[in-house]
């Protein structure tokens, strides 16, 4: 390594300049040159002047004048709609408790309606089947219901459904919808899961009570049941 | 900036800053190094339009880069903030832009490497690089005043 090397690291004097291994390099190598040790007394000899302005702290003339100054210049800057955006503006609303609190009522009374007319949802479905299971042979010896039902059709010719329902439990004939009595539960239920999606916008609005009578009575009227051997 | 009146805009327009950025401080960070790195940008933005109007106004580059006589870099008169001013910019005028921010927020401001890292965006291999050149100048500077002979010269 060259003087010229050297002096440059002699250069980074302060603390966290140099590495380790180049502080050595230069320690090795400032007893041996005398020139280098030169430079170092000259380095030193300005660090003092330098740290003589460090010290110096610079006196802020009238600090009340510009802290007021200041202000008087934020104060407009923060008003300026056009430096900010509609959505930061709409943020700030919540900063008011008053609008923390309105906003956090309407959210709980939106769930809590979603969550009645949800309940009251099933609720009405599990009326349809109790009113379906209750059309059963006066003996009882009969175990196939067959339900003429455009929508419970549907229903049955549904692919998405199949994987859910016993092969061959439920079968078409006659445009009737022929189901085994111990199937009609889980082919209600699945009924019933496909709605869900369909009906969940219907069951925001609460279902017309009138309309679910007319199908539980639809049910009733166009569901007959025989024995097994039929089905 | 070595200006009263520049100087307490600078301050000014970094709070104003601070205020509309605080959002974005992140709190990891140190507060002072993300208050430096506004001034710092403030006052680069700053010289750079003086250094571009001066350059519109004055018939010679002579008169840009025309050096202070060398008894302002007299310390021991250091009293008030016009002597402060008077002996940084007799020591920095002549250095270029980088070599004074880093020379000012190292040595003047006495921050570490790394916070002038942060402050400027350059790496400390860019860093170590200016401060060394920057240092050589003004030692020569003041070796005239103080007559500290140089080893190089």
């Amino acid at each position: 390594m060259t003087c010229d090397r050297y002096r440059k690291l002699l250069s980074l004097y302060r603390t966290g300049e140099l590495s380790n291994r180049e502080a050595e390099e230069l320690v090795l190598h400032l007893h041996s040159c005398e020139r280098c040790r030169k430079e170092r007394e000259q380095i030193v000899d300005a660090e003092i002047v330098i740290q003589k302005i460090r010290s110096f702290n610079p006196v802020l003339a009238d600090p009340a004048r510009m802290a007021s100054s200041i202000v008087s210049k934020i104060r407009p800057a923060t008003t300026d709609v056009h430096a900010r955006g509609y959505l930061e503006d709409l943020l700030d609303l919540f900063a008011l408790p008053q609008v923390r609190i309105g906003t956090a009522a309407l959210i709980l009374a939106a769930i809590c309606t979603f969550l009645f007319q949800y309940l009251t949802f099933f609720n009405e479905v599990h009326t349809l089947e109790v009113a379906a299971r209750t059309v059963s042979s006066p003996t009882g010896s009969h175990d196939v219901y067959a339900i003429r039902s455009s929508r419970l059709e549907d229903l049955a010719r549904s692919r998405t459904l199949q994987p859910y329902l016993r092969p061959g439990s439920v079968k078409i004939k006659d445009g009737e919808v022929v189901v085994n009595k111990s199937d009609f539960g889980s082919f209600v239920s699945s009924y019933r899961f496909q709605s869900v999606a369909s009906t969940i916008v219907a069951t925001m609005l609460h279902m017309d009570e009138r309309m679910l009578n007319q199908f539980v009575d639809h049910i009733a009227a166009n569901t007959r049941s025989f024995p097994a051997s039929h089905f | 900036m070595c200006d009263q009146t520049e100087a307490d805009d600078i301050v000014q327009e970094s709070f104003i800053r601070v205020w509309k950025n605080i959002q974005r401080f992140d709190e990891k960070q140190k507060f002072s190094t993300w208050f430096y790195k506004i001034v710092t940008n403030l006052c680069l933005d700053r010289l750079r339009a003086l250094k571009r109007s001066r350059s519109l106004f004055s018939s010679t580059e002579k008169d840009l880069d025309n050096p202070m006589p060398a008894d302002s870099l007299n310390v021991e008169r250091l009293s008030s903030n016009k002597d402060l001013a008077d002996i940084i910019r007799s020591l920095t005028s002549n250095l270029p832009l980088k070599q004074k921010v880093v020379f000012t927020l190292r040595d003047l401001q006495d921050l570490s490497v790394e916070e002038v890292c942060e402050i400027t965006g350059m790496g400390k291999a860019s860093i170590k690089a200016n401060l060394h050149h920057a240092r050589k100048r003004i030692r020569d500077l003041l070796a005239v005043q103080y007559n500290i002979r140089s080893v190089s010269s």
